[in-house]
């Protein structure tokens, strides 16, 4: 499924019923792609992050998370952390290793039962999620096809 | 084909490792005025306010420069200091060779340095420069083996000055006739 | 002297420094292509 559909999409703790709060972003990890966490807005100030494996299942309507207890507040998470936002694609430049641009990450296509990156789509093209290297705070780092 | 660049095409493009953060931005290229190849980079910090970074970049250890960024491995890439950019003992002080008079060792002044010609591989060279004349025309001029660098003024043998090109498009063609030209006359220069 | 005149004094100072701090900045950021290379020929110059 796409990212841009799956943004505002309610979490939902599973021992209360209760929404914790919405899908707002998520943090990618290379080797192999993967979604690390998602980035939830919450009621109240800051942002939370809820890490990939703390998800029980992504579903279309809501995203079950065992207890609430396993969101964390992001200030907590240090940028070397997968789920850190600096490991956000979104809106970044897409550089190969051999320093070319290919345009700025508008979406990304992963699959909702294991968090693996299929694509990368970018203002330009598709790359596929295997092509990944790395995703930090100034672009997403791809290897250069030949 | 050779890939050619401006120098000023690689100053000020930004550092980039391959886990996607900007370490810095390339401040000036070094290089070896004996064979023209590019020794290292130093580097500049990235935000508005920040300085020089005083960590040498060796070119041995760039993993690929674009026309976007210089991708690097990660950031223990960079040198710990910047001693690599120093001149070394026995070696003439560096200088900065833009602005300074491109001469012919015939001692014809053909103009003022306002940018270098890289040629891109796996060891680039410096190629040839772009110089501003005295009818302020900017032209691409090949060099072809060592040449001489001072503060005031960098010298090329006389053939040089035979073999100009508009842009580097052109500039390809323009560097194999300076070389055939001194293989022809070697003794010359 | 009228009070604004020394607002306008204050503004003018304070626009030279910003201008005379984003030049310094320039100047050392701005890059260059520094040549390195042997220095004369040992044995080759009258000097030393």
């Amino acid at each position: 499924m796409l990212f841009s559909s799956a943004q505002g999409t309610a979490v939902m703790d599973l021992t209360t019923a209760e929404t914790i709060g919405t899908v707002s972003a998520c943090t990618v990890t290379p080797t192999p792609a993967r979604v690390a966490g998602l980035r939830l807005r919450t009621r109240g100030r800051g942002h939370h992050t809820l890490d990939w494996k703390d998800v029980r299942s992504f579903g279309p309507d809501a995203v079950a998370v065992e207890e609430a207890g396993r969101i964390r507040d992001e200030k907590d998470i240090g940028p070397g952390d997968p789920a850190h936002a600096a490991h956000d694609p979104l809106g970044k430049p897409v550089l190969t290793e051999t320093g070319l641009c290919k345009g700025t990450v508008v979406d990304v296509e992963f699959d909702a039962r294991s968090g693996r990156v299929v694509h990368l789509l970018t203002t330009e093209q598709r790359i596929p999620g295997g092509e990944l290297l790395g995703v930090g705070g100034y672009a997403v780092v791809v290897t250069a096809r030949p | 084909m050779t890939v050619y660049m401006r120098a000023s095409e690689i100053i000020k493009k930004p550092v980039v490792t391959l886990a996607g953060e900007a370490i810095g931005q390339v401040k000036d290229l070094v290089f070896d005025s004996s064979t023209g190849s590019i020794r290292c980079f130093t580097l500049a910090g990235r935000g508005l306010l920040a300085g020089p970074l005083h960590r040498a970049l060796l070119w041995d250890n760039v993993h690929g420069l674009g026309p976007d960024a210089v991708m690097v491995r990660a950031d223990s890439a960079l040198e710990e200091d910047d001693t690599a950019a120093r001149p070394g003992d026995g070696d003439r002080t560096g200088g900065d060779v833009l602005g300074v008079a491109l001469t012919t060792c015939g001692g014809r002044r053909l103009g003022d340095i306002t940018d270098a010609v890289v040629a891109m591989g796996r060891a680039p060279v410096v190629a040839g420069y772009e110089i501003s004349t005295a009818e302020q025309r900017r032209v691409l001029l090949p060099v072809a083996g060592p040449v001489t660098v001072s503060d005031e003024r960098v010298l090329v043998p006389d053939e040089t000055a035979r073999y100009e090109a508009a842009d580097l498009g052109t500039f390809e063609e323009a560097a194999e006739n300076l070389r055939g030209s001194l293989r022809r006359a070697p003794k010359e220069g | 002297m009228e009070w604004w005149i020394w607002l306008v004094i204050a503004l003018a100072a304070a626009a030279a420094l910003a201008v005379c701090l984003l030049s310094v900045q320039a100047r050392r950021r701005s890059g260059g292509v520094i040549a390195q290379g042997p220095g004369p020929r040992a044995g080759g110059g009258r000097h030393s």
